[in-house]
């Protein structure tokens, strides 16, 4: 990654990405470089996992990139569009439009429908979802007769499949998940992963998912290893156990 | 525990604050009620003292009956007890007194434009009798002399100065008697001040004095010093075996504490009010506070089950709930009582610019009035806290482990059962409205039924908050999309808070509601009973005195009337008060009308039961039917009326009337109310015009006919009308400025309820930033959520006001309120104003919450 120049990306295939991203919190002793130079490209309709251990940065890193928080220096990218220069009005847009989140939890809102939250970012928008897409995406996550539920009527695994589909439904560029299988049991983990991966094969999209469980780092097409603010290595074609064996070598 | 509430408190201080302004301007009424009367009791005790200051003792006639606008009514004295008070040993001096008492049209003093000087309502004119020792007046000559001659009058400087008079001006005089010109031999200050409170006083002989005030040759009061070595109390003992049955003889320092008194009492119906007010302020604040604390537990519930989890007792959790909600109450309460006091600073600034001239007496706060303060601004904030405070001990220790549930209880079967009952007590109240047969009685019944009513809307609101909410915003997702869905459901998701929200709205637009809708259906009734009743074409009357008592004028005017051209029939229409006697024994103070019998009907058709007004003849008498039936009243029977003055009249029953608007509770002839009372005053002329006569014409040169008269004012049908209604309209708009306290302070509950319930929402607000909410949409959904509550609050406030002015209206038939309207105008605008209202209190909390860092709300965990 450290090849990578300082040049906008080239539009079309490369869906978001950092340029030379610094993130400082505190300063003087207390200076936290939660990002240190982070530069790099996620392209279109791949899956990316980024893995790193507890404070390397690897939320910061999907924040910042997802438009959630600013950086300190540097740039980020969505499609063509550089988000540091963005109003907050404008940057809001592009997360409606742009951008899918599935968070670890508390990712729907309580007093709507699961369908309802499902529409959430295009009713925001004032726009009428494609019905197309929303029913094969519905299908998919098999939410067709829940729809009505409200969230606390729904188990833990089904509210994260609300979220999923939220996140698919509006067409969105670029997907962020963070940990999105975090409070869930396995079985109900890997439905959630398995949906994402469909996602990206059978849609076309494209994923960034923050992690630190390798199995689930297993369905990326590729994996970032993040350290210290940097990103230290990269893994093609991951299976959990090669994350493993990686995890355990930049570890000693 | 102590360190932890103080931890807490600051914790959540700007939650305290709104909640501390709800308690303060609760407390600051009161307080500032209760200086602001301590403050005029001592002006006032001051002014008499000094008054009275070398009178050692004072004696008057009893007291004969009190009018609740002109003061006790007194017998009066013989001249020739002036002499045997002379003649007791120990005397020194010895004054007689008479004086009478002016304002509106009657006993003003005209300046050189013929306007009367001082105010319409406000300090007095006083026409009094010289006292010639110095010693025993408390005016001083400052220019020129006393008054030796009748037709010599002195005035105070201040009065001389705003009517731009000198001495030896000619000065004219108004009185019941008519006008009369005097020459101004002398000014006089009260002390050394300028005026006596901003009163206009005008001394003259004895004579004339008694002339005016229509004494006769008695007196109204005799004023007496002791020599060196007698005290007050020893000539008082020795003057009393001297006087008849029905006078007394006070101290100086008993007399000052008795007029004192008696001028308090006029402010007495304006304390209570004001006192009301505040009240209602506190009962709208006790919701607010309570609804705070129910909030700030409720988001406290994992920490104080840790709390208990570690071992705390539920007396701990009690106590630091407790102990906050008094540091708070102390905090407001103090507050409280120095905004007060700054609040009776601006009502006597405001009196000293309005030209009553106070002597200026500082501030006093009276150790009973910081107490009441205290106790109220404590006990309402811990009344409040209570119900929210036995709540936090029931927190279980495993609800720390727990997520922390969303408040979702509030239909209770005990709720329900609880609001059912209190409702139908409070209807069983308000039937009394439709049973009462035009009694007084019934209201008391009514207004008890009103307030379970309330309470019972109060205690059912969790209830049907969620139901009512979803009802109201369900036209708002057509409107608003998604913001308008949230904004529903997140007004209906805690029904119990809502509810407590809107509650405080509710009652403050229940009271605005109820007066809205009794006031235009009083306007109506009495367009209506006028356009019945008065046949007539023109009216003269004081325009003076709108909220005060009637201000009656000589009957010099109608004579002046007569006069002009063109007018046809004249009808004065006289008003007294008087101590009456019913046949079965029975004695009250009411007020009576006289009237001419001859040419009434041909003006005003009024509505009798039993006779005709047109036979009515000296020592007759017509009595109102509901007055006749509590009293057992026939035609024949005898009534008797002590009127001022002391006479007695013994008037034969003639008839019997169901009219009070025309005839009020009794009517007698003119000429009788004019042999029996020193002062006959009309306070309506009504008159018609000869055929083909034009009544604008005929109006003018009536008025020009009576311009001598100060502060008349001639109207037509119309004008009479429209100046019934402004009555009414003006009555309204104080109350409206009352209650505006209350709405206040519903207001900074709904911010408040909004500010704790972004808190709580922190995480869901930051998701919906999160997925593409902009900021706009965020302020947009909680300024939907505080209309909706706000709207809620109103609706079924003026549903309640509206039923319950129904009922006023009913219960208060007999006394013709015939007519039964509701405003629809008025109340969709009270309705767009809560609307607005809601806006504005959100507009803090709509802009936090937009303003909230997203990754922070998400990144709560």
């Amino acid at each position: 990654m450290t090849s990578l120049t300082a040049a906008p990306p080239s539009d079309g295939t490369i869906a978001a990405s950092a340029r030379d991203a610094h993130k400082i919190y505190g300063s003087g002793d207390t200076e936290v470089r939660a990002l240190d130079g982070v530069s790099v490209d996620f392209e279109d309709g791949r899956f990316t996992a980024i893995m790193g251990p507890s404070g390397s940065g690897k939320s910061t890193l999907m924040h910042c990139v997802a438009g959630l928080d600013d950086l300190t220096s540097g740039q980020v990218f969505i499609g063509g569009t550089d988000l540091t220069s963005l109003s907050d009005k404008a940057l809001t847009k592009v997360r409606r439009d742009e951008v899918g989140f599935v968070f670890q939890s508390f990712n729907l809102i309580p007093t709507l429908s699961a369908l309802e939250n499902i529409t959430l970012p295009m009713d925001l928008a004032g726009r009428r979802p494609d019905q197309a897409v929303l029913d094969s995406v519905i299908d998919t996550v098999g939410l067709r007769d829940r729809l009505s539920h409200r969230p606390s009527e729904l188990s833990g695994g089904q509210q994260q499949r609300v979220a999923v589909a939220r996140a698919l439904a509006g067409q969105a560029r670029i997907v962020f998940a963070d940990e999105p299988t975090g409070n869930l049991d396995s079985r109900a983990g890997a439905e959630i992963l398995g949906f994402i991966r469909r996602a990206v094969d059978e849609m076309g999209q494209t994923v960034v998912m923050v992690t630190h469980d390798p199995v689930a780092a297993g369905y990326a097409d590729r994996v970032l290893f993040l350290a210290d603010g940097k990103i230290v290595d990269e893994m093609a074609d991951p299976t959990s156990k090669r994350v493993i064996d990686r995890m355990k070598a930049l570890a000693g | 525990m102590l360190r932890l509430t103080r931890r807490s408190l600051w914790e959540h201080k700007r939650r305290l604050v709104s909640t501390i302004v709800a308690i303060v301007l609760g407390v600051a009424f009161m307080a500032g009620t209760f200086v602001l009367t301590d403050t005029l009791d001592r002006t006032f005790d001051d002014l008499f003292a000094e008054h009275n200051e070398d009178v050692d003792a004072q004696v008057q006639g009893d007291v004969i009956f009190s009018d609740p606008f002109l003061g006790d009514q007194r017998q009066l004295l013989e001249p020739g007890l002036v002499g045997e008070i002379a003649g007791v040993e120990g005397v020194t001096k010895v004054a007689p007194f008479a004086a009478a008492f002016g304002f509106g049209s009657t006993n003003r003093i005209l300046d050189a434009e013929g306007e009367p000087i001082g105010a319409a309502q406000g300090p007095p004119t006083l026409l009094e009798s010289w006292v010639e020792d110095p010693e025993l007046t408390p005016y001083v000559v400052a220019e020129g002399r006393a008054p030796a001659a009748d037709d010599e009058i002195v005035l105070n400087v201040a009065a001389a100065e705003d009517g731009e008079l000198e001495v030896g001006d000619d000065v004219t005089v108004v009185t019941q008697l008519g006008r009369t010109i005097y020459s101004l031999v002398g000014l006089i200050t009260f002390g050394t001040a300028e005026s006596s409170a901003g009163a206009v006083s005008v001394e003259l002989t004895l004579a004339e004095a008694q002339r005016i005030a229509g004494t006769g040759d008695k007196v109204q009061q005799i004023f007496a010093k002791a020599e060196d070595g007698v005290s007050q109390q020893e000539l008082v003992d020795r003057i009393a075996p001297l006087l008849p049955p029905t006078a007394e003889v006070l101290t100086a320092e008993q007399a000052a504490a008795q007029i004192s008194s008696d001028v308090q009492s006029g402010f007495e119906f304006f304390q209570i009010a004001l006192q009301v007010f505040g009240g209602i302020a506190l009962l709208v604040g006790i919701f607010v506070i309570s609804n705070t604390f129910s909030i700030l537990v409720a988001q406290r519930t994992r920490e104080l089950a840790l709390l208990r989890a570690v071992g705390a007792s539920r007396g701990q959790v009690l106590g630091s709930v407790l102990l906050e909600a008094v540091l708070v109450g102390a905090v407001a309460a103090v507050l409280g009582l120095v905004a007060g006091m700054g609040l009776a600073k601006g009502v006597t600034a405001l009196l000293e610019a309005s030209g009553s001239d106070l002597p200026t007496t500082s501030l006093q706060l009276r150790p009973a009035t910081v107490i009441i303060s205290l106790v109220i601004g404590l006990g309402v904030t811990l009344i409040a806290a209570m119900i929210p405070a036995i709540r936090a001990t029931r927190v279980p220790p495993l609800a720390a482990l727990r997520d922390v549930a969303i408040d979702r209880s509030g239909a209770s079967r005990l709720r329900i059962i609880g609001g059912v009952v209190v409702l139908l007590l409070g209807a069983l109240n308000l039937s009394a409205a439709w049973t009462s047969d035009g009694d007084t009685d019934a209201i008391p019944t009514v207004g008890l039924g009103a307030v379970l009513v309330i309470i019972a809307a109060i205690v059912i609101g969790p209830v049907l908050a969620g139901p009512s909410v979803r009802t109201l915003g369900s036209g708002l997702p057509l409107l608003r999309g998604v913001t308008g869905r949230l904004a529903t459901e997140n007004a209906a998701r805690s029904p119990k808070r809502t509810s407590a929200t809107s509650s405080a709205l509710l009652i403050g637009v229940a009271l605005v509601g109820f007066i809205t809708v009794f006031a235009a259906s009083a306007k109506d009734s009495v367009t209506a009973e006028v356009e019945r009743g008065f046949k007539g074409d023109f009216v003269i009357q004081s325009d003076a005195g709108a909220l005060g008592p009637p201000s009656g004028f000589p009957s010099l005017v109608a004579e002046e009337a007569a006069t002009v051209e063109g007018v046809d029939v004249l009808v004065g229409v006289g008003f007294g008060s008087a101590r009456i006697r019913y046949p079965d024994e029975v004695e009250v103070t009411q007020r009576f009308v006289s009237i001419e019998p001859e040419g009434f009907e041909e003006v005003l058709s009024p509505r009798m039961v039993e006779g005709e007004v047109s036979k009515l003849t000296d020592g007759g008498i017509i009595v109102d039917d509901d007055r006749a039936e509590d009293h057992e009243v026939d035609v024949g029977d005898t009534i008797t009326l002590t009127v001022v003055g002391g006479a007695a009249l013994e008037l034969e029953v003639q008839g019997i009337s169901d009219d009070e608007q025309l005839l009020g509770n009794f009517a007698i002839t003119r000429t009788d109310f004019a042999e029996a009372v020193p002062e006959l005053l009309d306070i309506q002329v009504f008159g018609t015009v000869d055929d083909g006569a034009d009544v604008d014409d005929v109006m003018a040169a009536v008025e020009e006919a009576t311009a001598g008269t100060p502060s008349l004012e001639v109207l037509d049908r119309d004008g009479f009308i429209g100046d019934l209604a402004d009555q009414i309209t003006s009555f309204v708009t104080v109350i409206y400025a009352l209650l505006v306290l209350s709405i206040i302070i519903a207001l900074i509950g709904i911010a408040n309820t909004l500010s704790l319930s972004i808190n709580e929402r922190t995480r869901e607000l930051g998701l919906l930033r999160a997925v593409g909410m902009h900021r706009g949409q965020m302020r947009a959904t909680i300024r939907w959520e505080a209309v909706l509550i706000s709207v809620l609050g109103t609706l079924v406030g003026l549903a309640l006001g509206l039923g319950l002015s129904y009922a006023m209206v009913q219960a208060l038939e007999g006394f013709g309120l015939t007519k039964f309207v509701v405003p629809l105008g008025s109340l969709a605008l009270i309705t767009v104003f809560a609307a607005l209202l809601g806006v504005l209190a959100s507009l803090r909390p709509a802009h936090r919450a937009s303003r909230l860092a997203i990754l922070d709300a998400i990144a709560t965990s």
